[in-house]
């Protein structure tokens, strides 16, 4: 049986989760590169509490009480090992392993996308309700640099242009 | 006949996103290579039985790093006007990265094969085995066909003119190589060639890339003060060919890898 009134620790720790992202974008001390490793790894925290929380609260409904407490179990031993690494900078404001942050976010990602305690990117997307200015420039400076970066050799024959 | 994926084929099969709004406007994120990777992934994912497909942990490593690097160029090349337009990007790019990285593991997961390599070997191929080789070749090789013209023809129609008339009438061109391979080439060349080194040349070890590194380089012609340089349409493998006479792997593109394996496995890719 799941206790529901234990289930507002999870809202608790998105709404946390969701102010620290907004404290890590404003930290301009802090270099590009970590600072999308912590606002990554602290949105993938949020967003699997947040699906968490509403996966475990219709459980019993769906008669899965069991085996979705147990794959929640799991994911949150993801959350524990990504914690310290967060606090660390949340504390005190260094982030000493950003390597070690991108993969306990990924293990942490791809655990709870397994386990459903998470939000399809489509839910993700319409919730962010981006200008289709915005959209455009960030998919074609994408593109561009993507091609920069792979070294292109492209007006080869056996191209496929 | 194994199929060793290079980073640049891995990142162009991998990176795809697209999304569309309520007024029907589809927004996108692919490479242009996209269509021949993926074919290619297709054919290797259906010869997996005969473990052709093969991406090492390096390329794997390497790819990712690649996206994550473009990925941030973007949001440091954007101005954000606020914190909230800043975390949407953020938010955005957070989406389209984790996208792009299930395709990736994805690909690994279902095609490669993936054979234990000792990093210290691989060190040693790249120093004492590779590095000479490339320094030898760069010394006697050429980026492009540049026919000698006097510097005094400023005019850079008239140059192109000569370059053409010229390049009709010199005897040898000189070989054509891209130049020394960056230490992420080489090390992948040296996994190739650990590769092909422990099948005991039983197999054909081909390296799918994009890059000039590893396939017979387009043959360019042209000057230097004339600017833009012309792609003949020829290719060059000669340097492709001593790699491969050298160390056993055969850089080719993925367009032909694909024919090949489809020569190769006629009957396996016919009844699948």
């Amino acid at each position: 049986m799941i206790d529901k009134t234990k289930l507002g620790s999870l809202d608790e720790l998105a709404q946390t989760a969701y102010a620290d992202q907004l404290r890590i974008l404003n930290a301009s001390r802090l270099p590009l590169d970590d600072q999308r490793s912590l606002f990554g790894a602290v949105r993938n925290v949020q967003l699997t509490a947040k699906a968490m929380k509403e996966k475990l609260a219709t459980a019993d409904e769906r008669h899965e009480n069991p085996s979705t407490t147990d794959e929640a179990l799991e994911v949150c031993q993801s959350l524990s090992n990504l914690a310290p690494y967060v606090d660390e900078y949340v504390t005190k404001g260094q982030v000493p392993q950003r390597r070690k942050i991108d993969g306990m976010s990924r293990v942490l990602y791809k655990r709870a996308k397994r386990s459903g305690f998470s939000e399809g990117a489509s839910t993700q997307f319409k919730a962010l309700n981006i200008g289709s200015e915005d959209l455009k420039n960030f998919t074609k400076k994408l593109e561009e640099n993507i091609h920069a970066e792979t070294d292109a050799d492209d007006e080869d024959i056996g191209s496929d242009e | 006949m194994k199929v060793v994926i290079e980073t640049s084929v891995l990142i162009s099969g991998s990176i795809f996103w697209r999304h569309t709004d309520q007024t029907g406007t589809t927004y996108e994120v692919s490479d242009k290579h996209l269509t021949v990777c993926s074919a290619l992934f297709d054919i290797l994912r259906k010869l997996r039985d005969f473990e052709a497909g093969i991406i090492t942990k390096t390329v794997e490593d390497e790819a990712g790093d690649t996206l994550d690097k473009a990925v941030g160029n973007v949001i440091a090349q954007t101005y954000f006007p606020s914190l909230e337009a800043r975390y949407k990007i953020m938010a955005l790019q957070h989406i389209v990265t984790n996208e792009c990285l299930d395709k990736m593991d994805m690909i690994v997961e279902e095609i490669s094969a993936r054979l234990p390599l000792r990093r210290y070997d691989r060190d040693w191929i790249v120093e004492k085995e590779l590095k000479p080789f490339f320094r030898r070749i760069v010394a006697t090789t050429v980026r492009y066909v540049q026919p000698p013209i006097p510097s005094l023809i400023k005019d850079t129609d008239l140059r192109n003119e000569l370059t053409d008339i010229m390049i009709k009438t010199i005897p040898a061109r000189g070989v054509i190589y891209k130049g020394f391979p960056e230490p992420r080439d080489l090390r992948i060349m040296a996994e190739a060639t650990m590769i092909f080194r422990k099948y005991r040349r039983k197999e054909k070890i081909y390296v799918a890339s994009r890059d000039n590194h590893f396939k017979p380089n387009p043959v360019q012609v042209g000057s230097y003060l004339a600017g833009r340089k012309k792609f003949s349409g020829e290719l060059d493998a000669t340097v492709r060919d001593d790699v491969a006479k050298r160390f056993g792997f055969i850089g080719e593109h993925p367009a032909k890898i694909i024919e090949i394996l489809k020569a190769t496995y006629p009957r396996e890719l016919a009844s699948m």
